[in-house]
């Protein structure tokens, strides 16, 4: 072909292909019944961390920020009796911090790490997202905000991490944890009776 | 005198320890102070008075309503009262909504006072009555902070007559003012929940307050707060759709919030107390669209099912048809004209092109469906036009087209095949050209549904992707086989007139069909995204056609040719990204507001905007319906409409029996309305279908192209 006919062509080609970029609309949310969105992320040991790799084991995503104070409520003792009882189940258990740099709850690999021992907590891992990609892949609102796959990849729970939605450490007493109630039902074969409630907690800090 | 001294003591103590009488206790705490108020100085038994909790909030700072929203928490208070008194539940003025990036909470800020009420039995005993209230919040700007405090309030009781009023009856009129109103007697509301969203609708005998109006929920977990709300005003009422969060799983019985009007000139913002309880869905929505035995498909009475070879025969047929709508015909005249001149030794370098055309319109057919397919299994509800949603490709296509004009007037050369008629054999190179050809037929194709086609559309739409690929190819053949014969079949080139002078004036013609196709779109466009993209559009084309002139002037010089290029880029470029945010809301309701003035302008029908549950609502009252699926780029439809509908014979017939016209308008993405034309297996406008009186009886669904004759006998035996 020529070298004007080509131009044109190519030209014609450039214009479609900018028309379609233009028209490509985001991904939406994590919904709950399909296939969890993957993602890599560097965890707070330099470490990276994808979700394809724990393929064959039910994963819990927990939004976090250690300065809000629901998660100072769960952060007295419960979330990290939470992660015990669980990861000794072979659940793996990521925190996620999603605080954009200069925004409450920002921390970086050591101090993450500071932050995690000092309350004794005892995640798989600390998953860093200062961009927020994470967060926005999956749709978080809140901190906390959890999120539970099962072994094959599906999102099986989304939502709130029990049913009192206050910051009174008062209120864990008698509340019913809905990540514990997904796993144990998922667990034993069971559909999940609650798969998605609204999340509380403090704004996730974009 | 010790006797007396005895009795003064008391008196003295007191005087030295006790406090006097306070009818208010405030506590400050970080970033606000909070007071606990009586509206009365004294409490009378048997009667009730109202309490202030005023809260003051450090500026940049708020607390929440009883519904947080998608973050934060409520402020609640524990009362600790003696025996005799009882408080009520707080009453909440209508908060503000408070967006912080993509949620939407709902709150206050400044200032907010929470009224609850005191009930004093009429056997409560003693002088005085002590109330404590220990209240809790969560007072957050960028970052929250929880806090409490303790308030106390010692009133005297009185028992002789009407309490003395404090001096804080300003405070309560005010408070009492910031709530709720309870709604208008004379509205009549209902609702309904379906896949997407709620949907309020109100019939208002006495007129409602100018503006729109957002729901805020009671409850939370039910709306997703952070979306747009669609409210549309109508004679007699209103509707609203409010998008249902994506967390909400469960059916819901009653939906209670506040409908908060806006406010506007000369009249404050007003909210209304709701309460509704939801009505089932409707049966339209929930009518399954998999092929199944006939009860399950009441909407599909007529047509057979139709299986693959016969969708491929339509898709055939139809693509034949194509050549004849008013959008590709220009497109395959010239092509055509190309072959006037044509003698037998080039013959089959001619095939050769017409085979590269050809390929061209398949491969095109290959990549619009592959990406539609691709697009609807990420969940997107698009149908067959969908790229002629999207202003982006409206704004590069008429920019394409009109150079391809500016081209055919003989502005400046280029080898797309449609202007080097005589070239059409003449060198390899011209290949490219031909294929390039027939993607653009094909995209121009789009705006026009020829017969047959919108079934076989449909049909292939619920396929898995081979069929539904197989099925497109079918119509990008069909699309391109009236040239092929003319090419392959011996003689046919004779019936095609001699060449001559009239072959140049016939190409400048058709230029000028091109530009009223440009026109054509800029319309469209500024329906979808209003007048502003319209002049963007106009500019971009303005840098087009500067683009021309240097070609024109300059044609053989490289400078010359790459800022051409460089400026049609950015002629394309330019009014895209300027198009970036556009609201589909405000889209939404510019595009129904200009569609319902035009209609109204020249038909005394009241065509509603189509809703799933608007259409329920009149079945189940027995009334028949003529449900118009229509959008701005679609040829056809507008063709149907301006022929058929409008005519005097339709319209009058219409009226008579009663009919109400719905449009649905799918000039922009609309999730609603694809999947209403799913339900029928249809994913692609014009579509028609009309329902009788009886709430049973299926539609009868018209074809594409319409005729008075169709439309009447149609009305005439609907049951």
């Amino acid at each position: 072909m020529n070298v004007r006919s080509r131009r044109s062509f190519l030209m014609a080609l450039a214009i479609a292909g900018l028309a379609t970029a233009a028209t490509a609309t985001p991904a939406s949310a994590a919904k709950v019944g399909e296939s969890a969105p993957a993602f890599t992320a560097t965890d707070s040991n330099g470490k990276q961390v994808a979700l394809s790799q724990f393929k064959g084991k039910y994963v819990v995503l927990e939004w976090h920020n250690q300065d809000c104070p629901f998660v100072v409520k769960h952060y007295g003792g419960n979330m990290q009796k939470l992660q015990k009882e669980w990861t000794q189940k072979q659940v793996v258990w990521l925190a996620i911090i999603s605080s954009a740099p200069g925004k409450q709850g920002h921390v970086d690999g050591a101090g993450a790490n500071q932050d995690m021992q000092k309350h004794g907590a005892a995640p798989t891992a600390t998953l860093l997202d200062p961009k927020g990609e994470i967060g926005r892949l999956y749709g978080a609102k809140t901190t906390p905000h959890m999120f539970v796959i099962d072994p094959a990849g599906q999102l099986i729970y989304n939502g709130a991490i029990d049913d009192k939605p206050t910051a009174n450490a008062a209120d864990l007493a008698g509340a019913k944890n809905y990540v514990s109630q997904a796993l144990t039902e998922a667990m034993a074969g069971k559909p999940v009776s609650q798969p998605a409630t609204p999340p509380y907690g403090c704004s996730v800090k974009y | 005198m010790r006797h007396v001294l005895l009795k003064l003591l008391p008196a003295l103590l007191c005087g030295l320890l006790c406090r006097p009488a306070d009818a208010a206790s405030t506590a400050t705490a970080p970033h606000l102070s909070v007071g606990l108020i009586a509206e009365d100085a004294a409490v009378t038994p048997g009667e009730e008075q109202r309490l202030a909790l005023h809260f003051v909030l450090e500026k940049g700072w708020h607390i929440y309503w009883i519904n947080p929203g998608d973050s934060g928490e409520a402020p609640h208070a524990t009362w600790t009262l003696p025996l005799g008194l009882e408080v009520g539940e707080l009453s909440w003025p209508t908060p503000h909504r408070l967006v912080a990036g993509p949620l939407v909470d709902y709150g206050y800020e400044d200032e907010v006072v929470l009224l609850t009420r005191l009930r004093a039995s009429p056997q409560l005993a003693g002088e005085k009555v002590a109330l404590a209230a220990k209240v809790r919040w969560l007072v957050c700007s960028e970052v929250c902070i929880p806090g409490q405090a303790a308030l106390a309030l010692e009133l005297p009781v009185n028992r002789s007559g009407p309490g003395k009023r404090a001096a804080q009856a300003a405070l309560f009129a005010t408070a009492a003012k910031a709530l709720p109103l309870s709604l208008p007697v004379g509205w009549q509301l209902s609702g309904l929940l379906d896949a997407y969203a709620f949907h309020l609708r109100a019939s208002t005998s006495e007129p409602r307050p100018d503006g729109a109006a957002t729901f805020l929920p009671l409850e939370p977990g039910q709306i997703d707060n952070a979306a747009a709300q669609e409210f549309s005003a109508s004679p007699g009422g209103f509707a609203l759709r409010i998008p249902r969060s994506e967390q909400l799983l469960r059916e819901v019985s009653h939906l209670r919030g506040l409908l908060l009007f806006e406010s506007t000139a000369g009249r404050p913002a007003r909210s209304f107390a709701v309460d509704l309880s939801l009505a089932a869905a409707p049966p339209v929505a929930t009518i399954a669209a998999a092929p199944a035995a006939p009860p399950a498909q009441p909407s599909r009475p007529t047509a057979p099912v139709v299986g693959l070879p016969l969708a491929l025969l339509l898709a055939l047929l139809g693509g034949a048809l194509l050549n004849l709508m008013p959008c590709v015909f220009p497109v395959l005249s010239i092509k055509a004209l190309g072959l006037v001149a044509l003698t037998g030794a080039d013959r089959s370098r001619a095939r050769a092109h017409g085979l590269a055309y050809s390929a061209g319109i398949l491969v095109s057919f290959w990549a619009l469906a592959g990406l539609l397919i691709a697009l609807r299994y990420t969940g997107q509800k698009l149908g067959w036009g969908f790229h002629l949603q999207s202003p982006q490709f409206l704004i590069a296509l008429s920019a394409l087209l009109f150079l391809l004009g500016l081209n055919l007037l003989g502005v400046f050369e280029l080898g797309l095949g449609l202007t080097q008629l005589g070239q059409v054999t003449a060198e390899r190179h011209g290949y490219g050209g031909a294929f390039a050809t027939g993607v653009l037929a094909t995209v121009v194709a789009t705006p026009c549904t020829a017969p047959f086609m919108g079934t076989a559309v449909g049909f292939a739409l619920a396929q898995p992707a081979l069929p539904a690929l197989l099925i497109f190819s079918a119509l990008g053949c069909g699309l391109a086989l009236p040239y092929l014969l003319l090419l392959f079949i011996p003689g046919a080139l004779r019936m095609l007139p001699r060449p001559g002078a009239w072959m140049e004036t016939f190409k400048q013609a058709m230029a000028f069909l091109l530009f009223a196709t440009v026109v054509w779109l800029a319309w469209v466009l500024g329906v979808q995204a209003g007048a502003s993209a319209v002049v963007a559009l106009l500019g971009g084309l303005l840098g087009a056609g500067v683009a021309g002139w240097l070609l024109h002037r300059w044609p053989e010089q490289r400078t010359a040719q790459a800022t051409a290029g460089l400026l049609i880029l950015l002629a394309v470029a330019v009014p895209i990204w300027t198009l970036r945010p556009v609201e589909e809301s405000t889209a939404h309701r510019s595009q129904g507001a200009q569609s319902a003035g035009a209609q109204s302008a020249s038909d005394d029908l009241a065509w509603e905007d189509f809703s799933p549950e608007q259409l329920a609502l009149y079945r189940r009252a027995g009334r028949p319906v003529f449900l118009d699926f229509t959008a701005a780029w679609c040829v056809s439809c507008k063709v149907n409409e301006l022929l058929i509908i409008r005519s005097p014979e339709v319209r009058t017939r219409l009226r008579e029996l009663g009919v109400v016209p719905m449009k649905a308008d799918w000039t922009n993405q609309d999730a609603v309305i694809t999947q209403a034309l799913a339900e029928f297996g249809r994913s692609g406008v014009p579509f028609y279908a009309i329902y009788g009186r009886s709430a049973d009886a299926p539609p009868i669904q018209l074809p594409e192209v319409l005729t008075t004759r169709i439309v009447l006998d149609a009305l005439a035996t609907m049951k």
